[in-house]
C-alpha cells in the first residue's frame, strides 16, 4: 500500500469519525496519523547521499500538530474559569505559545483576557447568534422585519450578512477577529466564525455538519499566513496541490556560488501528495540539473522556443552583421537596417555586384565560403538547441499523458479486483494486489521527469568522454520508460473493449510491469548518482 | 466575494444614509466641495483649526472613493492637488506637510488600514484626518518620503503601511 493512499484513507476516516465530536477523539488518533505519513526519505529520486531532511504537511495535519496540540495541552492543565473557546483565543493571541498563556494567566489574568479580547472573569462570554424581529443594522443600513443577528458579550449587534462580509474580509490576515464596533476589542470565537459562514453560505434548512476544528476557517487562514511567512516552509508548486513542506535541514545552500558541482546538496523535497520539488528554486525535481542550469534553460526556452522556429523559417541573416531580417516587400535589393549593408536576398551577395537586374538574381556560384561558415555555425547551434529542446518537451507532454493514464488506471484497478474476487481459485485478496499499477505509473512519470531534465543537462554539458557514459545511461532509461509506457498504452486502449480482456492483459503483464518499473527506478538512480560523481570529480563540466 | 463592476453598490442604502448624514452634519472646517451622483466619490475641503503649524486659511483637499467592497473594506482616501475655480486660494492648494502624509497625498493612518471596521464611516475618516493635522507638532514629511513616492502605487490602498508610532 502506498503511503499517499494510506494517508487519503486516513483522512476520510477522520472526517467521518469526528463530525459529531471533534475535539477529544482527534488527539487520540494523532499519533497514528503522523506515523502513517512519516516514511523513509530514501524513496526520493536524488543522489544516494543527501543531507536534506524535511517534513511533509497538509493544512489539517499542520493545524492539528502545531496549533491544536498546544490547545490540548492547555486543556489538560485546566486553567480556572476558561472555556474551550477562551483557551483557543488565548493561544491564538499568544501565537500558540502555551507557556506564555500559562505564565500570563497566573501573572495577570485580567490583563491577558483584556488583551486577547475576552470578557474579564468573573464575567463570562455571552455570545448570541439568534433570529430577531424588526432590526436596523447600522452597517448596511437595512431595516429587517426578521433577520439573524450576532452579538458578543458587548451587545453590539449587527446582522449576520454584515458579519459574514466582515469576517470574510478579515480572514485574510489570519489574526483574531474582533467585534465590528470600532472601539470594541472583544474577539469572535473560532467556532462562531464557522457557524456564521455555514448559516450564510448554505441554506439553513440543510442539516449542518460541524467542521472539525482543524478545518476551522480562521485556523486555516492563520496556518496559511504562517506558512507564507516562514522561509523554512514552502507550498508545493504542483498545480492544485494543497500540500506544503517544511525543510528541517539541508546542506548550506548558497545561490551566489553558481558554479558548485555538488548536486547532492540540491534540496529535493516531497509534499504530502507525493510531488517532488526543489526547495531552493521551487521547481519540480530537476535532477540531475543544478538549479542554476534550470534557471538558464527555462529562460532560454521562454526567450527562444516560440519564436526561434519561425525566425529560422522566415528570416535570413544579414551577410554582414548576421542580424535576422524578414523580407516583407517584393524587391530583392535588401538594405540591412542595422549595418546598412546592401545585399541581394536571393544569393545574399553584395548588391554592388548586381548591376541593374532588380528582380532577378542570375548570379551563380559566388565564393561565399566565409558567409556559409558563419551561417552554418549559427544554424548548428540552433539545431543543437532544438534537438535537446524537442526531447525535453516531448517528455514533458508525455508526463501529462501519464497523468491521464493514472486516472484511468484507477478504474481498471477496481475492475481487476472485482474479477479476481469472482474467481474462486483466488482465496485472499487485498488492495496491495493491485497496488503495483499506480506504483508503476508513478515510477514511469518520475522516470520521465528525470529523463526530461537530462536533456537540459546535456545541452549545457561540455564535450568529454564521460558525456558518452551519461548518454548511454540516458538511453537505457529512455528505453525502459518507453517500454513501460507502451504497456500502459495497450491497457488503456483495451479498456474500451471489455472487462475480461483488460484483466487478462494486466495479469499477463503483471510481472513485466513490476520489473520494468523497478528497472526504471534503478536506472534513474544510476544516472543521477553517475552525474553526481562525475560532476564532483570534475570529469563532467558545464559550459556556462 | 463576487465582484460586479456594474449596477448599484451592494450597500446602496448605507451610501445614501451616509451621504444624507454628510450633507446635514456641518462639520467645522470640513466642506463637501464635490460628489458623484453614485455617492461613491467625494472631495472635501479641510481646514485645520487651532494648530499654529497650519494657518487657518490654508485649504487642503481630500479625495474619498468608496470601493465596491465598502463598508467591509475601507474607502480609498488621499490628499489631492485640487483647483477650485471660484476659490481665491486655489493656487495655494497643496498636500499638507505631516510626518504621516506623503508628498503624493497618501496618508498612513491606521483607521484606513488595520483598524477599519464596517462600523466606521466616511465621517469618522474625515474627523480622524482632521485631527491628524490638528494634533501635529512637527512640520515634516515621513522619513521615507522620497523612496515611497518614487515607487508608490497609484492607489494608496495597495500599499502595506506599517504604523510606526501611534502618538502623532
Amino acid at each position: 500500500m502506498s503511503d499517499s493512499d494510506d494517508h487519503d484513507e486516513d483522512h476520510e476516516y477522520q472526517s467521518f469519525e469526528f463530525e459529531s465530536d471533534y475535539e477529544d477523539e482527534y488527539f487520540d488518533n494523532q499519533s497514528e496519523n503522523s506515523s502513517s505519513s512519516t516514511r523513509s526519505h530514501n524513496e526520493r529520486v536524488s543522489p544516494s547521499k543527501t543531507s536534506t531532511s524535511f517534513n511533509e504537511w497538509t493544512l489539517p495535519k499542520f493545524i492539528l500538530t502545531v496549533f491544536l496540540d498546544k490547545y490540548q495541552k492547555l486543556k489538560d492543565s485546566k486553567l480556572g474559569g476558561c472555556t474551550d473557546d477562551d483557551l483557543l483565543i488565548l493561544l491564538h493571541y499568544k501565537r500558540w505559545q502555551a507557556d506564555e498563556v500559562i505564565n500570563d494567566f497566573f501573572d495577570n489574568p485580567k490583563k491577558l483576557f483584556e488583551q486577547a479580547g475576552l470578557p474579564v472573569p468573573p464575567q463570562k462570554s455571552a455570545n448570541h447568534l439568534k433570529s430577531t424581529t424588526s432590526f436596523d443594522c447600522s452597517v448596511c443600513c437595512e431595516s429587517y422585519k426578521q433577520v439573524m443577528v450576532y452579538e458578543l458579550s458587548c451587545s453590539h449587534r449587527y446582522c449576520l450578512f454584515c458579519y459574514h462580509h466582515y469576517i470574510y474580509n478579515e480572514l485574510s490576515t489570519g489574526k483574531l477577529i474582533h467585534c465590528i464596533q470600532p472601539d470594541c476589542a472583544l474577539t469572535i470565537p473560532h467556532g462562531d466564525i464557522d457557524k456564521i459562514f455555514d448559516i450564510v453560505e448554505h441554506d439553513s434548512s440543510i442539516i449542518k455538519i460541524t467542521k472539525p476544528l482543524n478545518e476551522n476557517r480562521l485556523l486555516v487562514a492563520s496556518a496559511k499566513i504562517f506558512v507564507d511567512s516562514q522561509s523554512t516552509y514552502k507550498w508545493c508548486p504542483a498545480p492544485d496541490c494543497k500540500g506544503f513542506t517544511e525543510l528541517v535541514s539541508s546542506a548550506t545552500f548558497d545561490e551566489a556560488t553558481l558554479d558548485y558541482k555538488d548536486i547532492s546538496i540540491i534540496p529535493i523535497v516531497r509534499c504530502a501528495e507525493s510531488h517532488e520539488f526543489c526547495f531552493s528554486c521551487n521547481y519540480e525535481n530537476h535532477l540531475p540539473c543544478p538549479c542554476w542550469v534550470v534557471k538558464k534553460w527555462i529562460k532560454k526556452c521562454q526567450d527562444d522556443s516560440e519564436t526561434i522556429n519561425w525566425i529560422d523559417a522566415n528570416t535570413s541573416a544579414c551577410p554582414n552583421c548576421l542580424s535576422s531580417i524578414e523580407k516583407n516587400g517584393g524587391c530583392n535589393h535588401m538594405t540591412c537596417k542595422k549595418c546598412h549593408h546592401e545585399f541581394c536576398w536571393v544569393c545574399l551577395g553584395n548588391w554592388s555586384e548586381h548591376n541593374n537586374s532588380y528582380y532577378k538574381c542570375n548570379k551563380f556560384e559566388q565564393d561565399m565560403s566565409e558567409i556559409e561558415m558563419k551561417k552554418s555555425k549559427s544554424r548548428l547551434t540552433l539545431q543543437r538547441y532544438l534537438h535537446f529542446y524537442k526531447r525535453f518537451t516531448i517528455h514533458e507532454s508525455s508526463m501529462q499523458g501519464d497523468l491521464k493514464v493514472l486516472k484511468q488506471i484507477n478504474n481498471v484497478a477496481v475492475m481487476y479486483l472485482e474479477s479476481r474476487r469472482k474467481d474462486s481459485s483466488v482465496t485472499s485478496l487485498a488492495w496491495s494486489d493491485i497496488q503495483f499499477l499506480p506504483d508503476a505509473i508513478r515510477a514511469l512519470s518520475n522516470g520521465r521527469k528525470t529523463l526530461k531534465w537530462t536533456y537540459c543537462f546535456a545541452y549545457y554539458l561540455m564535450d568529454s568522454n564521460f558525456q558518452e557514459i551519461f548518454e548511454s545511461n540516458q538511453d537505457y532509461l529512455n528505453r525502459t520508460v518507453e517500454d513501460l509506457s507502451e504497456i500502459f498504452e495497450k491497457i488503456t486502449t483495451t479498456s474500451t473493449k471489455g472487462d475480461s480482456d483488460i484483466v487478462k492483459l494486466i495479469m499477463k503483464n503483471k510481472t513485466k510491469i513490476i520489473n520494468l518499473s523497478n528497472t526504471i527506478s534503478l536506472r534513474q538512480k544510476t544516472l543521477i548518482d553517475g552525474a553526481y560523481h562525475n560532476l564532483k570529480e570534475g570529469l563532467m563540466k558545464f559550459d556556462a | 466575494m463576487p465582484r460586479t463592476p456594474a449596477g448599484p453598490h451592494p450597500f446602496q442604502r448605507r451610501l445614501l444614509k451616509e451621504y444624507q448624514g454628510l450633507v446635514k452634519a456641518n462639520l467645522p472646517g470640513i466642506t463637501m466641495v464635490q460628489h458623484a451622483d453614485t455617492m461613491s466619490e467625494y472631495i472635501f475641503r479641510i481646514q485645520v483649526q487651532h494648530n499654529p503649524l497650519y494657518p487657518e486659511n490654508d485649504r487642503y483637499y481630500l479625495s474619498v472613493r468608496i470601493t465596491r467592497e465598502y463598508p467591509v473594506d475601507s474607502p480609498q482616501v488621499q490628499f489631492i492637488k485640487y483647483e477650485e475655480l471660484d476659490d481665491e486660494e486655489a493656487s495655494e492648494a497643496k498636500i499638507p506637510i505631516h510626518p504621516h502624509i506623503y508628498s503624493n497625498g497618501h496618508i498612513c493612518l491606521n483607521l484606513l488600514g488595520d483598524d477599519w471596521t464596517p462600523a466606521c464611516s466616511v465621517e469618522s475618516v474625515l474627523l480622524s484626518v482632521q485631527s491628524l493635522l490638528g494634533t501635529n507638532q512637527v512640520l515634516e514629511r515621513p522619513p521615507d518620503n522620497d523612496s515611497y513616492v518614487r515607487h508608490a502605487p497609484l492607489n494608496p490602498k495597495l500599499t502595506k503601511f506599517t504604523y510606526h508610532d501611534d502618538d502623532v
